[in-house]
């Protein structure tokens, strides 16, 4: 890990009941927003979770911002805003009593803050948590995770339930916070489009494992798509191929070298840029190939 | 931090405070009738389970455990607070039945029997021997957990009892409860002695210590 990551993963390992996280392991450098994609059942939550030690891996290590996230646990989430993918609040007391409640564990809260952005998000502070819709819901739980000034910002599907404006503000937000160097997000969601407009890194969770992680305009620049007969298959060089599926007109191949791919196959095949629902698709829900 | 743990329960809870007002003033209604040592130490008790469990119960309701546990806090200090908390509450509500029960005008004790310090020590006792088996089931299993570990305590005794029965070929359930006020009083009594106080105090607070490395290990190895 270098001193300047957020966050650095390595080896994590979890069993449950009929799911493991295997050997899971990526970083995120500071002043970057990383994204988390996959399936839903992939393991995201799993991961968020061991992070904010709310479970215990059975192997691993989590830093953030170079310090074990158990050895310095009060220090780390000092520095953490969390967005949860179920929001838990506590529902027959006012958002206003749970700013008071809780904002003071935090060191930098900031009601002036809480305040701006309840009023900018329209949320009624003096009624119970029970009332407002799930949007609602997780309106509050990001009012809650931006009013301390934190450091990094870990949200688990926080656009799910978000109608398409608030969506697009949120992700304008998270933009305007990493002009803050010192900033970092880590998000993860099954919205690819979302990870499109402002993502910095990609880690892709398949089954429990990393699939890939790397510079999401490393991928979208490099990575493509070739469409045509199923013989062209047999002419990509496994080394460049992650993921195929069959269709209806032959099959789509997904590559991680588009200059490779494009000297391999010749003019005949259709050659996209990738995007990341197709990244995402084809090495979830196709034949995924190893790297 | 454990002041701020302690805030916080006040504010997110503070309903659960406000519920437990109606045993205050029951006890101040029934304390023409009541026995000022018994009942001051009983509703010490209740309370601080009231409290424990009532604390863990919302906490499931609202699946809220994982916004405590995400805040700059250890488990360590979660639990500790927990154990604080209880035997504040607990303490807390033996005072305040004392008090109640000493200015009422009706009160039949005496001011003197209600503040006898044998009974406040058997209410130290009581209290702290609740929260010590309460808590550790409250903490990992969430109150259906306290539940099971009650009801498979009772079916324990129910099995000794009937195994008793059956040795000595008769259903003595009136010498169980004979017994259980037998080591009542003697416990009561005993506490005038000041060995005997100490060595049961000493015996409390290491289960008390038990029960909190109990816990410890539990909620360590909780995944929320």
């Amino acid at each position: 890990m270098t001193p300047d990551d957020a966050i650095e993963v390595t080896g994590l390992s979890k069993r449950f009941k009929g799911f493991a996280l295997k050997d899971v392991s990526f970083r995120l450098p500071r002043g970057y927003i990383g994204g988390l994609i996959g399936p839903n059942g992939a393991g995201k939550t799993t991961i968020i979770k061991i992070i904010m030690n709310l479970v215990r891996p059975d192997a691993g290590a989590v830093k953030v911002f170079g310090l074990d996230h158990r050895a310095h646990e009060v220090e780390v989430k000092s520095r953490i805003g969390f967005v949860y993918d179920v929001p838990g609040f506590w529902g027959d007391i006012s958002l206003n009593a749970h700013r008071r409640a809780l904002g003071r564990f935090y060191p930098r809260w900031n009601d002036a803050v809480f305040d701006r952005l309840a009023s900018e998000f329209e949320l009624p502070v003096n009624k119970h948590f029970k009332a407002l819709s799930h949007g609602m819901q997780t309106k509050f739980a990001l009012v809650m995770a931006l009013s301390h000034d934190a450091d990094l910002l870990i949200m688990d599907e926080p656009t799910a339930g978000l109608d398409p404006l608030f969506r697009r503000d949120l992700l304008q937000r998270l933009s305007t916070l990493l002009q803050d160097e010192r900033k970092s997000v880590l998000f993860s969601t099954h919205i690819t489009s979302d990870l499109a407009r402002v993502a910095d890194f990609i880690t892709l969770i398949r089954k429990g494992e990393v699939a890939l992680s790397l510079p999401k305009d490393e991928l979208l620049d490099r990575w493509a798509v070739a469409r045509g007969d199923a013989a062209m298959l047999g002419r990509i060089d496994p080394a460049i191929l992650r993921g195929s599926r069959r269709r209806a007109f032959g099959v789509e191949a997904l590559v991680s070298d588009v200059n490779a791919l494009r000297r391999a196959i010749g003019p005949e095949a259709v050659v996209d840029k990738a995007t990341l629902d197709d990244v995402m698709v084809l090495m979830t829900a196709g034949d995924a190939h190893a790297a | 931090m454990l002041r701020k743990l302690f805030m916080k329960d006040v504010i997110l809870n503070g309903k659960v405070f406000l519920g437990l007002l109606w045993l205050f003033v029951w006890v101040a209604y029934a304390a023409r009738d009541l026995n000022g040592a018994g009942m001051a130490t009983v509703l010490g008790g209740v309370a601080a389970t009231l409290m424990t469990v009532t604390l863990g119960a919302r906490e499931e309701r609202f699946h809220a455990a994982a916004v405590s546990l995400s805040l700059p806090i250890t488990r360590r200090e979660f639990v500790r607070y927990r154990y604080l908390a209880g035997h504040l509450v607990g303490v807390a509500a033996f005072i305040l039945t004392c008090v109640l029960m000493a200015i009422v005008p009706w009160s039949k004790p005496t001011a003197a029997q209600i503040f006898d310090p044998r009974t406040m020590m058997f209410a130290l006792v009581a209290v702290s021997l609740t929260i010590a088996f309460g808590l550790p089931f409250v903490l990992r299993f969430g109150v259906v957990g306290l539940f099971v570990g009650l009801g498979s305590l009772q079916l324990i005794g129910l099995a000794t009892f009937l195994l008793g029965a059956a040795v000595s070929g008769a259903l003595g359930i009136r010498g169980v409860f004979v017994a259980c006020e037998r080591i009542i009083i003697s416990t009561h009594q005993g506490l005038g002695s000041a060995a005997y106080a100490a060595e049961l105090l000493a015996a409390v607070a290491l289960v008390t210590w038990m029960s909190y490395r109990v816990s410890l290990w539990l909620i360590e190895r909780r995944d929320l």
